[in-house]
């Protein structure tokens, strides 16, 4: 039976008087991967800024293992791990810099352990040292994945994370993605690539007009034509 | 306290890392090191008495040093926030397990070490001097003082201003003319004007409380004033941060 990581309800959210999204209601169960797909504009990076704690919600809640956190304290993000489409590198840091300033505010107890497991996961060793101004957008890529994973979270939001990278660090991205979902962490990716989702996920979103027009398994499913009947009926 | 901590290092070393804050440093040394003998020349006999040495040129130049603070101030405090929203690293750490009151906590503390600090290695030339004259440390303590509370209202100011705007330039046009305000309104207290709304306008500027600490005058009440200055930008930057629904 599948256990619910992360349930949303009635979640909305307006800027500037325009609607982004309408009473959102969708679950993440535990160790999968979910696709998270509609055209630009829908509201995902919105939604993925609220779900990881960046954004408060007009109204609506977030439930976090059944523990609600729309105002919630600062310690339920050492489960959430965020990896937004501008990665959020300092230039004039080295990875090892910013991976091990985030293994501090994350308070995690053995610094050069944690360091070395996610300088693995990543497999960023040669570059380290290098400032992330001088990184190949792969190798950015996957430092700020590094950041992502940095206290083990028990689920990770990416947006857009395959942005730039070619076929060969796609399917290395992949490869990596899969293997941490297998030691239990759910994974959200908002993606444009159809083909992606469909090879990684287990599960889509399909927000279109800031509402949630498919939320199924993708399993045996032809997921271009789902996703081209569902974003081009009417608004 | 621990990961504000961490914020006040990432800061400092991100500023240390930087060539333009030791040109700044240098700059201030050279502009000081300048005033401070334009001071003594100005004086025939500045060493004479420790009540020519402290009234003279020790009480300009601890002015002189809260005035290039207002100058310089905006060099450091425009990227405080600005440039992390331009850069998208608001973002990593917002994501962290930390608030943005202890962000803004951290960025606070360490722009006003920075500040005090650029401002306080010019005045270790007046301890030097004090083999020629002696030197009222009181007076000197009651200038630093005068020296770290500017520091920590400029950048409290300063920190709200860059929260503002993404924009380096925009937040540098703005910050200038407003450090230079809060310095030049405590003038129209010295003017023919009477209008008590100018008038209380003139009590929030900096001139008047600083030329008293830099007198070796520690007043209660200017001490309030600068803590209450730093604190209410403080918590208005906290306001603007989670009016554009950052948490």
């Amino acid at each position: 039976m599948l256990v619910v990581l992360l349930h949303v309800e009635n979640l909305n959210k307006s800027f500037s008087g325009k609607t982004i999204l309408k009473n959102l209601n969708f679950s993440i169960p535990e160790g999968e991967i979910v696709g998270f797909l509609g055209p630009n504009g829908a509201g995902k990076t919105t939604t993925l800024r609220i779900l990881s704690g960046l954004l408060s919600p007009d109204r609506g809640k977030v439930f976090f293992e059944k523990k609600e956190y729309t105002k919630y304290d600062h310690s339920i993000k050492k489960n959430i791990g965020y990896l937004p489409e501008r990665l959020p590198l300092y230039s004039n840091m080295t990875p090892l810099e910013q991976i091990s300033l985030a293994i501090k505010l994350h308070k995690v107890k053995d610094v050069e352990l944690e360091i070395k497991r996610i300088i693995e996961l990543t497999q960023i060793e040669k570059v380290k040292n290098r400032l992330n101004k001088f990184l190949s957008r792969g190798f950015r890529q996957r430092v700020g994945l590094g950041l992502a994973l940095v206290s083990n979270p028990k689920i990770v939001f990416l947006d857009e994370p395959t942005t730039g990278l070619d076929p060969k660090q796609i399917v290395n991205f992949e490869k990596t993605i899969k293997e941490i979902s297998n030691s239990g962490t759910s994974f959200v990716i908002s993606s444009h690539r159809l083909e992606i989702i469909q090879q990684l996920c287990s599960k889509a979103l399909i927000l279109y007009a800031g509402e949630i027009k498919f939320d199924s398994k993708i399993q045996n499913k032809n997921l271009r034509k789902v996703y081209l009947e569902t974003t081009s009926s009417k608004k | 306290m621990e990961t504000i901590k961490k914020i006040i290092q990432k800061e400092l070393n991100g500023y240390n890392k930087g060539i333009s804050i030791w040109i700044g440093v240098a700059g201030l040394l050279l502009v000081q090191g300048y005033f401070l003998t334009l001071n003594l020349l100005s004086y025939s006999s500045p060493f004479s008495t420790p009540g020519d040495w402290n009234d003279g040129p020790m009480t300009v130049l601890l002015l002189d040093c809260c005035f290039l603070g207002v100058l310089f101030s905006p060099f450091i405090t425009i990227s405080t926030i600005c440039l992390e929203k331009k850069e998208n690293t608001l973002e990593f750490l917002l994501s962290q397990p930390i608030s943005s009151s202890k962000i803004i906590s951290g960025k606070l503390i360490a722009s006003t070490l920075l500040i005090f600090s650029m401002l306080f290695l010019p005045t270790i030339g007046i301890v030097w001097l004090s083999k020629f004259g002696v030197v009222d440390y009181g007076h000197y303590l009651s200038g630093l003082i005068g020296v770290l509370l500017l520091s920590f209202a400029l950048s409290g100011l300063g920190i709200f201003i860059s929260s503002m705007t993404e924009n380096l330039t925009t937040a540098f046009a703005i910050s200038f003319p407003a450090f230079l305000s809060f310095w030049f309104i405590s003038s129209l207290n010295h003017t023919n004007i009477s209008n008590p709304l100018i008038l209380g306008i003139s009590e929030l500027g900096f001139q008047e409380k600083l030329s008293r600490f830099s007198q070796g005058i520690l007043n209660t009440e200017d001490v309030i004033y600068f803590i209450l200055f730093g604190t209410f930008w403080f918590l208005m930057t906290k306001k603007t941060m989670e009016a554009k629904g950052w948490k």
